[in-house]
């Protein structure tokens, strides 16, 4: 072998020994530590299904227990189509509640409309005065209503004979084309 | 410089390389003659195949050297068989020159230099270089002699034969077993031209003695012989004189390296085949450390694909409960901002309070889980923490200034915020945040 011949090799090895060095060894190691986290992967799901598995009794009644939950929530929810007519709807029920609980409504104040994925809750404020006897069953009469009103903000205080109130209920409805 | 240990001073620096050198050297020497497949024994005008016991007779031509004469013997002979491997040649000890050397406390190294320095004053009739076999182990023997042009000869003339030429080796030697249990033994090799007398001690030639036919007619010459011949009687001897005792031999003769004469051209392909090796064990050392830094990766894709079969089994066997799993889910995504918006049942905390505070409030309000009342007790510090030790409350505090009533029947006024346990809009405000109300003016 000549002597060129020699340099070229060994320029030849040294290009390929940088190759491995600072190419293939690094690919090599992320291969490796790719195949490692798959690995992980495939433990960790295999250690989901095998739980799953184990808890199929569990999902079961779980999921019987939500189908009886959800069988009511539709009722819960006020329909309409544009969201003045809910938060009309919304501020029905919440007069009708006051009615029948001899509530004096005072003032209701504009609805304010909250848009989630899938849902619009429409907040009625209203202020009232009321009778001390009547404070129980005015609020009796809003868990019962339905569509459902749930409580946000409640205050009332005593002013002489009667008591003055401030009341902000949340009304639900799902959105057109939400989910379900 | 002067090491401590004259072990250490034997393996000087300067000598370590050339010290390395002689044992490849060596180390190449006995691997090739080691490798000799075929002992070809020259007896007379005969060439002999000492396994096999087959013959061919070396025709002597005009134009055709000794050695070209016995290589075309040798290449007729090995025409059928496998031309590559190497071959032991054993020539009659006549073609030898031997001398005699006593050599005590001295290495074997430093007595092969000593004779290699004194070869031309030890054979003065050999112009060109001289190829030395010789058994250093012992203190005194003999030292064989044979001309490297000889040897290159022999070793030409076989490769135009095809033929490769490991070794050259007297045939004498054939007979010698340095392992046999009988240390000494006197081997009589005669043919129709010389007589020889060969003492082996443990394989190491101690005396070689021959005499031509034609001297042996002279009476002076018969009785030295006659009385050195019988000098040399030993309980072990063996005698060869004819071509039947070679035939008989019936095994391959392995070459006695010391002995063996090795031409530069066998030495050359010597170091091929050593290098030849060398490449093979370094291939297969490269192939060992390729596979053994693939192993990491074939346990890695072993792994994955156990379990990925075992991934497969466990998704066929819990179908049942990921679609319940899935149903529930759904419900969950369908229902659960209904379903998770904090219920603050303020009927049911109205009578609660009123179990502690006994009808003073004077107000109350309760905004997103958080409670504030106003009324009159007592001993307001015991009402908080009353309050506190209540499982529906927590972080109770005083917010107001405390301060005496009018009427000492009343008690002190007091503040107090506190926090409803269970009801948690801070969460369910960031698991469903409200995005803007224009951006959803289109619903309207």
């Amino acid at each position: 072998m000549k002597a060129n011949e020699k340099k070229l090799v060994i320029l030849a090895a040294l290009v390929f020994a940088a190759l491995v060095l600072f190419r293939l060894v690094p690919w090599a190691q992320a291969y490796y530590v790719e195949g490692q986290n798959e690995i992980a992967r495939l433990e960790r799901q295999i250690d989901r299904y095998r739980n799953l598995i184990e808890e199929t009794g569990r999902w079961m009644e779980r999921e019987e227990s939500m189908r009886e939950r959800v069988a009511g929530l539709d009722a819960w929810v006020f329909k309409g189509s544009t969201p003045p007519l809910i938060a009309s709807s919304v501020q029905q029920e919440l007069r009708k509640a006051g009615v029948a609980s001899n509530v004096s409504v005072r003032s209701l104040s504009a609805p304010r409309y909250e848009y989630t994925d899938g849902w619009l809750r429409v907040n009625q404020q209203m202020t009232f005065t009321i009778d001390q006897d009547n404070i129980l069953k005015f609020l009796n009469l809003l868990e019962q209503t339905r569509p459902r009103l749930l409580v946000t903000e409640f205050s009332i205080s005593r002013n002489r004979r009667e008591y003055t109130g401030n009341i902000t209920v949340t009304g639900f409805s799902k959105l057109p084309g939400a989910k379900g | 410089m002067k090491l401590p240990l004259p072990l250490l001073e034997s393996f000087a620096p300067r000598d370590l390389g050339a010290r390395l050198l002689d044992l490849y050297r060596a180390g190449t020497r006995a691997d090739l003659i080691r490798r000799t497949d075929y002992s070809l024994v020259v007896f007379e005008d005969t060439l002999i195949d000492t396994e096999s016991g087959a013959s061919r007779e070396i025709v002597a031509s005009e134009g055709l050297s000794r050695p070209e004469a016995i290589a075309a013997a040798a290449g007729a002979m090995l025409a059928e068989k496998d031309r590559e491997v190497p071959v032991l040649l054993l020539l009659p000890a006549t073609a030898f020159v031997a001398t005699a050397y006593a050599m005590t406390n001295l290495s074997e190294k430093m007595i092969r230099s000593a004779l290699k320095l004194q070869a031309h004053s030890l054979l003065p009739g050999f112009v060109g270089d001289l190829l030395l076999g010789l058994d250093a182990s012992a203190p005194e023997g003999m030292a064989l002699w044979l001309p490297a042009a000889t040897a290159d000869s022999f070793f030409n003339a076989f490769r135009q034969q095809g033929l490769f030429l490991a070794g050259i080796m007297p045939r004498t030697l054939a007979v010698i077993d340095p392992q046999a249990q009988v240390p000494d033994l006197v081997v009589s090799d005669n043919d129709s031209s010389h007589c020889t007398l060969m003492h082996c001690h443990r394989g190491v030639i101690r005396s070689l003695h021959s005499i031509s036919r034609r001297d042996l007619a002279q009476e002076e010459f018969s009785r030295q012989w006659q009385e050195l011949s019988e000098a040399s009687q030993l309980p072990e001897s063996r005698t060869l004189t004819q071509v039947s005792d070679w035939t008989g031999l019936r095994q391959k003769v392995s070459g006695h390296l010391p002995y063996s004469f090795l031409p530069a051209g066998s030495e050359q392909a010597g170091r091929r085949l050593e290098q030849q090796k060398n490449r093979r064990i370094l291939g297969a050392a490269a192939l060992a450390v390729l596979l053994l830094l693939c192993v990491p990766f074939m346990a890695n894709w072993l792994k994955i694909r156990q379990l990925e079969a075992l991934s497969a089994n466990f998704v066929e066997n819990s179908a049942e409960a990921r679609s319940r799993q899935e149903a529930v889910f759904a419900m969950e995504n369908e229902w659960g901002e209904l379903l998770s918006y904090p219920d603050q049942d303020v009927a049911a905390l109205l009578l609660s309070l009123n179990a502690v505070i006994e009808s003073s409030l004077i107000s109350f309000a309760i905004n997103k889980g958080v409670v504030d009342i106003q009324g009159y007790a007592q001993d307001p510090a015991f009402l908080v923490e009353q309050l506190a030790a209540r499982e529906e409350f927590y972080d109770v505090t005083q917010s107001g200034r405390v301060s005496g009533g009018n009427s000492s029947a009343r008690g002190d006024s007091f503040g107090i915020r506190m926090n409803l346990a269970n009801i948690d809009f801070k969460s369910y405000d960031a698991k469903y945040p409200a995005r803007n109300e224009a951006s959803q003016a289109g619903l309207r």
